[in-house]
């Protein structure tokens, strides 16, 4: 457990003003996005990104975490009121969710939503608040050749749980290395790639491609889709005990889909848009033969909603550690992170785990306010369901540009956010990960410096990327990854061929 | 080969051809000069972009050339999410995520979709703004987008003046250039 002083300083600095301001607002932004039918997590944190360089790097990370925390909640709202999920992180909880609005059961649906969407994150977030000791002493181990072997391992593996073929997910990636080699390399004074031109001396912003490619082309998607008004008109009135009593009744499957979530969300890539699916995959397979699911099954929306509040968590593990985010979503708060000068690295649980542990405890405190407004304003959000996106894009649209410009002062940032937006918007229609693309780009400098560090510690041999276990367990785990889809599918043949599959 | 065979084959590739091969080609073309130009770096700052450059060139020709390789290497070219075996049903959800709406697809009566009409109007706000001034650039984009997806006029109005407001401000706030361009 983290030394008492440290969790003091720490909870001054959550309950401190304006974070707590921030934290609070972060929340409710991220709950009227995620209820909103077609706005999701990246889309809010990309456009809110620019905004706090105005602020401190604490409240900023805060408030970044605050509305993808709360976007995860909202999203369940529109999946249980129109079967719509507002972000992928609540699709499962469509399956039992909607049914229980069709049978009258609306409001228990949304406490059950609430209170274990809450009750994971808290759990999730003590977990890592007790593993930190741990944590501390695996990151240890860790320099620039293992480093280098975490970049290019987190790379391959977000590109093969990505959406979309594996080799087009590396090619994004690496992509994204090649354009974050434009500008001035941080190992020697001389230019590349900048055609002597004043506007690439600086390089491409890696905070334009990152909005470019979750804000621009998910308008641009989104202009191609009819308006999504909810017409739906369902009623959620009814006392509030039934859905909380559920939730207190039922520890084991709260337990379960919190530390799901956590692991899933800790795997790099995964995130919380599988997390909610396995969680309720296990819910089933626990209670086979008892209970009936997508029928209305209140453990349905518990398991599903368990676990995706509790990703959030988990994904900020190799995020803060590794640099390595679990999501898209944290891919930009990494953005963020980097944007305020904090670096990700064991660093981050040693010199500043004061400053971790603050934003662990802020996550918490935001469960706190996620479940206060779930429980008792859910009733009002539900008219944002009914907002149309045809008035949002252009304004979004004007936010992301003018944001993106306002960060550097740079009109090279212009061209750079529609050129990622056109281009994002057919890498998606394609099925080539913008995740992995966008990785690459904010990976590209720290990959680079420690391949060159170690580089020269070993004066030019590679040898040095073989010279430890854990160095070979790194090497193993991206030629495991690169060839994985090999394996699969000699894994698929041997189980086609045993007679007992 | 005769002229009407060439011709076929050129009608055939450019049938053929989506925004993907684009991409790849594009892709292509870009790491390949940052592969050759890598050779005019000192060491420490050519071996990550010749690196980088060198598995994009083989990716990009790799997925260029995959509906012509055999049948095996094909598949493994085209084989995705090894670990999970959920593909199904994240690819399902993906695709819903964020519009997740089973709605159907804006039909307008236009010359061209509106897909093509954002990625050109888009592209049209970097070149107007880069020469006249990015504020007009955007007034001008949020005009043009109420008329195409068939807003009520009051509504354009409202949100292109909402669009110069929020660009406005930021030009108050933090002095960025945006009323003026190079050229005026």
């Amino acid at each position: 457990m983290i030394d008492p002083e440290i969790a003091i300083h720490s909870l001054e600095m959550v309950f401190g003003w304006p974070a707590l301001g921030w934290l609070t607002l972060g929340v409710l932004v991220g709950i009227i996005l995620g209820v909103i039918p077609g706005l999701g997590p990246g889309l809010g944190l990309a456009t809110v990104l620019p905004f706090t360089f105005l602020l401190d790097g604490f409240d900023a990370i805060v408030l970044l975490m605050a509305i993808y925390l709360g976007t995860v909640y909202g999203g369940s709202v529109t999946a249980i009121l129109i079967n719509t999920p507002g972000t992928a992180q609540a699709a499962a909880t469509c399956l039992d969710g909607y049914p229980m609005s069709r049978q009258g059961k609306a409001k228990d649906a949304l406490v059950i939503s609430a209170a274990s969407s809450s009750s994971g994150g808290i759990i999730a977030g003590l977990l890592i608040l007790a593993m930190t000791p741990i944590l501390i002493s695996i990151l240890l181990f860790f320099g620039s050749p293992e480093y280098f072997l975490v970049a290019l391992f987190g790379i391959s593996l977000i590109a093969i749980v990505s959406q979309g073929a594996i080799v087009k997910g590396l090619v994004a990636g690496a992509f994204g290395l090649l354009v974050s080699t434009i500008g001035y390399p941080i190992a020697t004074g001389q230019p590349r790639y900048t055609f002597d031109l004043l506007l690439l001396t600086d390089g491409i912003s890696f905070i334009a491609v990152l909005i470019g490619l979750f804000a621009i082309s998910e308008m641009i998607k989104l202009s191609a889709e009819s308006g999504s008004i909810s017409k739906s008109d369902t009623d959620i009135r009814g006392p509030l005990s039934p859905g909380l009593r559920f939730v207190a009744n039922n520890p084991i499957t709260q337990g379960k889909a919190s530390v799901i979530g956590l692991l899933v969300g800790a795997v790099p890539g995964a995130g919380a848009s599988i997390s909610n699916f396995v969680s309720y995959a296990e819910e089933m397979r626990s209670n086979r033969g008892t209970e009936e699911f997508g029928e209305g099954n209140p453990r349905g929306v518990m398991a599903s909603e368990g676990a995706n509040n509790a990703t959030v968590f988990g994904a900020l593990i190799p995020t803060l550690s590794f640099g390595i985010p679990g999501s898209g979503s944290t891919a930009i708060l990494l953005g963020g992170l980097l944007m305020h000068g904090i670096n990700p690295g064991p660093q981050m649980f040693s010199e500043n785990l004061e400053f971790t542990t603050a934003l662990f405890l802020a996550l918490m405190l935001g469960c706190v306010i996620t479940l206060i407004v779930g429980l008792f304003f859910v009733t009002r959000l539900s008219i944002f369901t009914k907002v149309s996106t045809n008035y949002l894009i252009p304004l979004i649209v004007a936010l992301a540009i003018i944001g993106t410009l306002t960060i550097r002062n740079n009109f090279l940032d212009v061209f750079t956010v529609i050129l990622f937006g056109i281009i994002g918007f057919y890498m998606r229609k394609y099925d080539f990960s913008i995740v992995a693309l966008v990785l690459g780009v904010i990976l590209g400098p720290i990959a680079e410096e420690n391949l060159i560090r170690s580089l020269q510690l070993s004066r030019g041999s590679i040898d040095i990327f073989f010279a430890t276990p854990l160095r070979l367990l790194l090497v193993l785990l991206i030629v495991l990854s690169l060839m994985s889809p090999v394996i699969k599918r000699l894994w698929t043949r041997r189980r086609g061929a045993s007679p007992q599959s | 080969m005769k002229k009407s065979d060439e011709g076929n084959a050129f009608e055939h590739v450019v049938r053929n051809t989506t925004f993907e091969h684009v991409m790849l080609i594009g892709g292509l073309v870009v790491a390949g000069y940052a592969l050759i130009r890598s050779y005019d770096f000192v060491w420490e700052a050519a071996i990550f972009p010749r690196f980088v450059a060198t598995v994009t060139i083989i990716g990009c020709a790799l997925l260029l050339v995959r509906n012509y390789v055999p049948a095996p290497f094909s598949a493994f070219l085209q084989e995705s999410d090894a670990f999970t075996g959920m593909e199904a049903v994240i690819e399902d959800t993906a695709d819903q995520e964020p519009g997740a709406s089973p709605e159907p697809t804006r039909e307008l009566d236009r010359p061209i979709s509106g897909i093509t009409f954002m990625s050109v109007a888009l592209a049209g706000v970097a070149v107007v703004g880069y020469l006249i001034g990015l504020l007009w650039a955007i007034l001008a984009f949020i005009f043009l987008f109420g008329r195409w997806f068939d807003l009520s006029l009051s509504a354009t109005i409202l949100l292109t003046l909402g669009g110069g407001l929020i660009v406005y401000a930021f030009q108050w706030l933090f002095n960025i250039p945006v009323i003026h361009g190079v050229l005026l």
